[in-house]
């Protein structure tokens, strides 16, 4: 069990998912067309992704408004961070810290 | 797609990829950010001069400095929307924010209450504005050679019609203090009570000011900019010689121009 793969996080395998959790990590607090324009996915698997990591406490959503029109923010929370930083450590030890 | 999983090379360079674009996407409001500052430094000086001068003919270049960082505040509020991306700031901020606060009770203290040296001001502002540019700076140095995205330039209607009234607004400001005139400068003062409390309430209204902040690209921030720039750099100057009305008058035309030019649709090329 101490291999480095059993530390990877299970909600952090799918590339939206692992892309979406960088993206926050590093820029906090994104909204949804912000965040899909990152990612460069469509928008039914980026809801599906910020459901699913919102379930498990990794994000927080809230509608704000501004100039009349609603927009969807999503931030990474205390949680979310922790895990992505322990997920990307785990995969630098399998890799020896290296993209490929 | 949403279920799919990745090699162990490949999430790694997704997560580099994702976190090197986000930083790109934030450099706008870094640009912004050092702006701020500056112009936070320069706001600083001109108040620590006019503290340090006790002169009450030149007391009114507060009321003329006041509105543009009421206004930026708002301002700076709607780009960050713009921008997608609201950044929670980490303990580095806030530690600077607390230095640069700290430098401001004391500036103030050992004004009001001492004798500052000359020097006094020349380096408070400054200070003030090392303080608060050192994380956008050194944030624009990490996210270098990131594609720095400003969005599209083309400006609402909405949009270009509240540019020109704030730039309005600020150059009758401006031409309202430098007259020097009692009554014109509690007329000043009332303006900038009124657009602090205005300001606060409707600032995410479709006219308010950080609609108008997300509406701007990098032409009306640059236009901003340089009314700011003009305003600070030439309130001292004309108030400390009692303007003439037409010196007043053409000090507010030249203010509200950068910021209304920058507003005005532009021609196709």
């Amino acid at each position: 069990m101490n291999h480095p793969r059993h530390q990877l996080d299970e909600a952090l395998l799918t590339p939206v998912r692992l892309s979406l959790m960088a993206a926050l990590a590093e820029a906090n607090n994104a909204d949804f067309a912000t965040l899909r324009e990152l990612l460069d996915v469509a928008d039914s698997p980026l809801s599906k992704a910020i459901s699913h990591l919102q379930a498990i406490g990794y994000l927080r959503v809230e509608k704000r408004t501004l100039g009349g029109r609603a927009r969807t923010w999503v931030a990474a929370t205390g949680d979310g961070r922790r895990a992505l930083a322990a997920h990307v450590a785990a995969l630098q030890a399998i890799t020896g810290g290296r993209p490929g | 797609m949403e279920s799919e999983r990745m090699d162990d090379h490949d999430a790694l360079r997704a997560v580099a990829t994702v976190r090197r674009r986000a930083a790109g996407r934030q450099r706008p409001l870094d640009w912004i950010g050092l702006w701020w500052a500056v112009f936070l430094g320069g706001y600083v000086t001109l108040f620590t001069v006019v503290l340090a001068a006790d002169d009450p003919d030149i007391q009114v270049l507060n009321a003329i400095a006041l509105p543009p960082i009421i206004i930026a505040g708002a301002l700076l509020e709607g780009a960050r929307a713009r921008s997608g991306i609201r950044r929670q700031e980490r303990a580095g901020f806030f530690v600077a924010m607390a230095i640069a606060v700290a430098v401001v009770l004391v500036a103030i203290g050992v004004t009001m209450f001492g004798e500052p040296p000359w020097w006094w001001p020349v380096v408070t502002g400054p200070l003030i504005g090392l303080l608060m540019g050192a994380l956008p700076a050194a944030r624009l140095l990490r996210s270098r050679g990131e594609r720095t995205v400003w969005g599209a330039e083309t400006l609402s209607r909405t949009g270009a019609v509240a540019s020109v009234a704030l730039a309005g607004f600020l150059g009758f400001s401006a031409a309202a203090g430098a007259f020097g005139h009692p009554v014109i400068t509690m007329v000043v003062l009332t303006i900038v009570v009124l657009v602090a409390v205005a300001s606060l309430v409707a600032s995410s209204s479709r006219w308010g000011l950080e609609s108008i902040g997300a509406s701007w690209a990098r032409r009306q921030w640059i236009g901003f900019a340089l009314t700011v720039l003009v305003l600070y750099g030439g309130a001292l100057p004309v108030t400390a010689a009692s303007a003439h009305p037409l010196v007043a008058v053409a000090y507010g035309l030249a203010v509200a121009a950068p910021l209304a030019l920058s507003a005005l649709p532009r021609r196709d090329r």
